[in-house]
């Protein structure tokens, strides 16, 4: 593209200071040119790259691989729609959504190549690579993509996307953030308040969410651990280290507050919306997304069809669920290692002198 | 005769014996070492709950490495001697085999009783917060089973011929040599987990090795 412009300079050297206005015009007009023409390879290349492609189909779905993927673009395909459309239901079919484009690619041949729609979700893949690291891959990133569809309440409520995973499945942290949480409510929760669970989740409206989710000591914490918080703030700094409540409220109070988030970690949350939707069946999730302007517990019981009662006694089962064994043996294991080694030392017993 | 051959064995082991027992009751104190934890942020406490899950592996390995120190020197000499000290004993096999393994069992209480203590004394001295219990009692009796049960294998096998220490180490070798050789030919055959996991995972004889090692947990 600079080649013709470099042959070019030498006779607008030759041709003097009088000539130099034209030349220079005429200069710009071959940039152009050229820029339009190295533009328009640009575009045969990608068109070329992008008529190469495999193309793969499920339900909304479209992976696009070069050929020595298509394999592995088949088993993705399959796989990710299974996901999607297990937990998702119609919504991730329903017609406001643009087709879900994955790109999968050789990850040794650097970036994503051309050819590919700007809003697709590329995937490298490396040599080698399994089916199922490249499945989860594209799950993570297309469940990353559908959370933009959520509307503003519920997407800030929410906070993470929403794993494919059955409803059964949770993360232990759940249970060390339930047992651990500053928050009053959470303790509640711990030992069995439906309606504390509730609101650590952030399900019933509240007026002062500063004083109604945390106490004194979980204000403080909470501003100790807010990212967007400069620990040398003079009133950050007289609420966590002098210990001065009514700077902790002033702090999380008020139009130009910092945003208070329920006690729970978002993947709490996570997991009631999972949960709720499995419950819910196939249209669970239009169903709450349906409804923007209702709150978000009610919302939930829409798209569950059960009370939110027992939907949180379902997530309050499903996290205490999670309590990592502990240290205790359990009695199998006790007795299973005594007789092992009752097993192992008669053969010490039984061992001879005379062979070698 | 079995203090002489208690006496005979530390003789032999003490100075290693001596080690895992400080080290013993170095680790409950040394992963605690916070020792005021109830005015801590709760997310605080969660990566102090996943450091010292991390730490709790050296419980497992250090039980592991007593059982086969004492496994090993309790009959290391005997090899050595070619059994000669063993024959001029008026003793049946059975009987002189017993004795040593049980003055083996007494010196492996030392540490055992070492990092009880270490574990009551931080747990003693740490402030928890609401949600976090100690368990020095339950994880001095798992460190206790999982030295046994090592102590016994480890004794099982120095005991025997070297033909059999042979074909353990044998069999133990072809399964990873095995393994190696799937995977340079490109399978996804896994042999080595289910090998693991019927030696580590419940009814497996080294169960009471795996899980959580935490003196400190929710």
């Amino acid at each position: 593209m600079s080649r013709p412009g470099a042959f070019l300079f030498v006779p607008l050297l030759l041709a003097g200071s009088s000539g130099a206005a034209q030349n220079v015009a005429r200069l710009e007009r071959m940039w152009k040119d050229a820029a339009r023409a190295s533009s328009h390879v640009d575009s045969i290349t990608r068109l070329r790259e992008s008529i190469e492609l495999d193309t793969v189909r499920r339900g909304n779905l479209v992976v696009l691989a070069p050929g020595d993927l298509e394999a592995l673009a088949v088993d993705v395909a399959d796989t990710t729609w299974a996901r999607l459309e297990g937990t998702y239901g119609d919504q991730v079919k329903a017609p406001r959504h643009r087709p879900l484009v994955v790109a999968l690619y050789r990850s040794t041949k650097g970036p994503a190549p051309y050819g590919y729609a700007p809003d697709a979700v590329a995937i490298p893949v490396a040599n080698g690579s399994a089916q199922q690291m490249a499945a989860a891959q594209t799950v993570i990133a297309l469940v990353n993509a559908l959370r933009t569809d959520f509307d503003g309440p519920f997407h800030r409520w929410l906070g993470v996307a929403i794993r494919t995973d059955t409803a059964s499945v949770a993360r232990a942290e759940l249970y060390e953030d339930l047992v651990t949480s500053p928050s009053p409510l959470a303790r509640g929760c711990y030992v069995g308040s439906l309606r504390d669970c509730a609101e650590a989740l952030g399900l019933i409206p509240t007026q002062d969410p500063a004083t109604r989710w945390y106490d004194a000591a979980g204000r403080r914490e909470l501003l100790r651990n807010l990212l967007f918080v400069t620990p040398s703030d003079a009133l950050v700094k007289e609420c966590v280290d002098a210990e001065i409540d009514a700077v902790c409220l002033r702090l999380l109070r008020g139009p130009d507050s910092l945003r208070v988030t329920p006690p729970l970690a978002p993947e709490s949350r996570e997991l009631l919306v999972r949960i709720a939707l499995h419950a819910g069946g196939r249209r669970a999730l239009q169903l709450l997304l349906d409804n923007p302007g209702q709150p978000i517990g009610r919302r939930l019981e829409l798209a569950a069809g059960i009370p939110m009662d027992s939907l949180v006694r379902r997530w309050h089962t499903a996290v205490l669920a999670t309590r990592p064994a502990s240290v205790d043996l359990s009695p199998g294991v006790g007795w299973v290692a005594l007789v092992w080694a009752l097993v192992l030392g008669t053969l010490v017993l039984g061992s001879s002198r005379w062979r070698f | 005769m079995f203090r002489t051959m208690l006496f005979t064995q530390w003789t032999w082991a003490r100075s290693l014996i001596l080690v895992g027992t400080l080290a013993a009751f170095a680790i409950p104190i040394v992963s605690v070492h916070s020792g005021d934890l109830g005015s801590v942020d709760s997310f605080t406490v969660r990566t102090y709950l996943v450091t010292l899950q991390g730490l709790g592996i050296a419980y497992p390995i250090l039980a592991g490495v007593l059982g086969l120190i004492l496994g090993v020197t309790a009959w290391g000499p005997d090899h050595q001697g070619r059994h000669v000290y063993a024959l001029t004993r008026p003793l049946p096999r059975w009987q002189y085999a017993l004795l040593r393994f049980t003055a083996g069992l007494v010196l492996l209480a030392l540490p055992v009783f070492a990092l009880w203590i270490s574990a009551l004394i931080a747990s003693a001295t740490v402030k928890l917060p609401v949600g976090l219990t100690t368990y020095p009692t339950a994880l001095a009796l798992r460190f206790a089973l999982a030295a046994l049960v090592a102590y016994a294998a480890f004794s099982a096998v120095a005991a025997g011929t070297s033909r059999t220490a042979a074909y353990v180490l044998s069999s133990i070798a072809v399964v990873l040599i095995a393994q190696v050789a799937l995977s340079m030919a490109a399978t996804e055959i896994d042999i080595v987990s289910p090998v693991a996991a019927a030696v580590f995972v419940w009814p497996g004889p080294l169960a009471v090795f795996s899980g959580r090692w935490m003196l400190i947990d929710v």
